[in-house]
């Protein structure tokens, strides 16, 4: 268990713990992120997990690059599964209203709507990273018959909110922006909003479980 | 208070932005040349991080509803006060009814324009930065447009002051950037790490706050598919084609290109005052350099 640590700039370093998606490279991030915050090290700005990279950003003026390095080999973390999950309920019509890729996901599938429903909320979704837009994050974790390549054309505007699919993942879009995943379905759940107590809901490490609801539940889900 | 009689082409309510949100996803916005910025707030004695207008190529009217000082840094877009010229880079006292203007770009792209006590909307996330894309921030999160009126800060009594000369930004017809080797600087493929050290790229006409898209001689790269990763302010990133992107203020917190250079934070003040059609290159320097030519 080890990483490497690379200079990025001149005011951030790159933490690399693995080369592609694992979970316990995922657990060893989280930690190493949890230990490196309970520090507080002067200077230290921001923090940018991802799926198997840390970039950690710092003032050089309050913190030199090789300090930095030392005190960053120095932290402890592990790799271990905390025993509580948390897992976060996310609302989702699926209604053709919002499914507006349904008929393409059901002929590349080979699967009914019923089925594909069924499927995408049967999984508890592991959240690896958040990025792209504000809130928007990565999930691992979905089953296999549902994979679908994204649409060849993007959509010029979709809807934060859309629920999609592309490739092997799946996904909310966090703010109104182009993009070209498939669609099935829309949530009311804010992933981001500015002006709350809690901007964000979900963090990284965080799990996802989809459940479906009618048009009137969507309407009149609380905002 | 200030009226908004004419928005100019682009002009955005600016502090030094939002770092503590990128692991959600959020960008850091602020403002672009953070040089200008200090020395705009300076002028008339605001603490650090206080609001100012980010003026991007044409100026704004703006309309003075009280008696205050502001100053103006960065690009010169020859300010005046009810028609007659000012000067920039010192403290200028408005009157009640006066009325700010700007004609002409000579230099440079972005304006700093702040005033006494500092325009104070309110923080979202703890900053007054406008981040467009998502509507946050700033003034209702949107450019500014006519007949806005933004409230001020209470004013403060204020020494006039002026700028060295020296501090005033410098056009160049080329523009060496520095830059710190990136992450996947390896990606380059035998010889072509000089073709990016000795290349004149333009800035192209796509470019933003985001990033600024470069055009010159594609560099050759063997980079295999990329997980998601971070990105940080003066990022250069190189997309298949092989023509480099620098990513910049609004730039999203991630992304999935081979990330091949950084550019120093001395520097990024220089890029934001380079407009599109501008020549910029890129020269190599170890962190240490980096760090040091700031203090």
């Amino acid at each position: 268990m080890s990483f490497l640590l690379k200079e990025f700039g001149d005011s951030a370093v790159l933490l690399t713990f693995g080369d592609h998606i694992s979970k316990e490279v995922h657990l060893q991030i989280v930690s190493f992120v949890q230990e490196l915050k309970k520090l507080e090290i002067i200077g230290v700005i921001a923090v940018i997990p991802a799926y198997s990279t840390i970039a950690i950003q710092y003032d050089f003026l309050q913190i030199s690059y090789h300090e930095l390095e030392d005190l960053l080999f120095s932290i402890e973390y592990s790799f271990k599964e905390e025993n509580h999950k948390n897992i976060i309920e996310i609302p989702v019509c699926y209604h053709d209203d919002f499914a507006l890729d349904i008929q393409h996901l059901m002929e590349y599938t080979g699967l009914t709507k019923r089925e594909i429903v069924a499927l995408h909320t049967s999984e508890d979704y592991l959240v690896y990273m958040l990025g792209f837009t504000p809130g928007f994050f990565y999930l691992g974790g979905m089953d296999s018959r549902l994979f679908c390549p994204r649409k060849e054309e993007p959509r010029v505007k979709i809807d934060r909110g859309s629920v999609g699919i592309a490739g092997s993942q799946t996904g909310v879009y966090s703010v109104d922006s182009p993009g070209g995943w498939q669609l099935l379905g829309k949530t009311p759940f804010n992933l981001f909003d500015a002006t709350s107590d809690k901007v964000f809901p979900i963090k990284q490490g965080d799990y996802i479980r989809f459940r479906e609801i009618s048009l009137e539940e969507f309407k009149a889900y609380k905002k | 208070m200030i009226e908004i009689i004419k928005p100019g082409f682009y002009t955005l309510i600016q502090d030094i932005g939002r770092n503590e949100y990128q692991e959600y996803g959020m960008p850091v916005a602020g403002v672009m040349d953070r040089d200008s910025y200090r020395l705009a707030n300076y002028l008339v004695e605001n603490t650090f991080g206080e609001a100012v207008l980010e003026i991007t190529m044409t100026g704004p009217e703006i309309l003075f509803l009280e008696e205050t000082e502001i100053g103006i840094t960065g690009a010169d877009m020859s300010p005046m006060i009810n028609g007659a010229s000012i000067e920039m880079y010192t403290t200028i006292l408005v009157s009640k009814g006066d009325v700010l203007s700007f004609g002409k770009l000579k230099n440079g792209f972005r304006s700093y324009l702040s005033i006494n006590g500092g325009f104070e909307v309110d923080k979202k996330m703890n900053s007054r930065s406008t981040y467009a894309y998502a509507g946050v921030g700033g003034f209702y999160g949107r450019a500014l447009e006519i007949g806005d009126a933004i409230p001020v800060g209470v004013r403060g009594s204020v020494q006039l002051k002026k700028v060295p000369e020296l501090l005033f930004i410098k056009p160049f017809s080329t523009t060496s950037i520095r830059v710190i080797q990136g992450p996947e600087f390896e990606v380059l493929k035998l010889g072509e790490d000089s073709c990016f050290f000795s290349t004149e790229y333009c800035i192209e006409n796509n470019s933003n706050r985001m990033g600024f898209r470069l055009k010159g001689r594609s560099i050759a790269h063997d980079a295999k598919e990329m997980l998601s990763t971070g990105i940080v302010n003066g990022t250069i990133q190189l997309p298949p084609e092989g023509m480099p992107i620098v990513l910049l203020a609004d730039a999203q917190t991630t992304g999935g290109y081979p990330r091949i250079a950084n550019v120093i934070q001395s520097d990024l003040p220089l890029l934001a005052q380079l407009k599109p059609g501008d020549k910029l290159r890129f020269r190599k320097v170890t962190i240490e350099e980096g760090a040091y030519s700031r203090t």
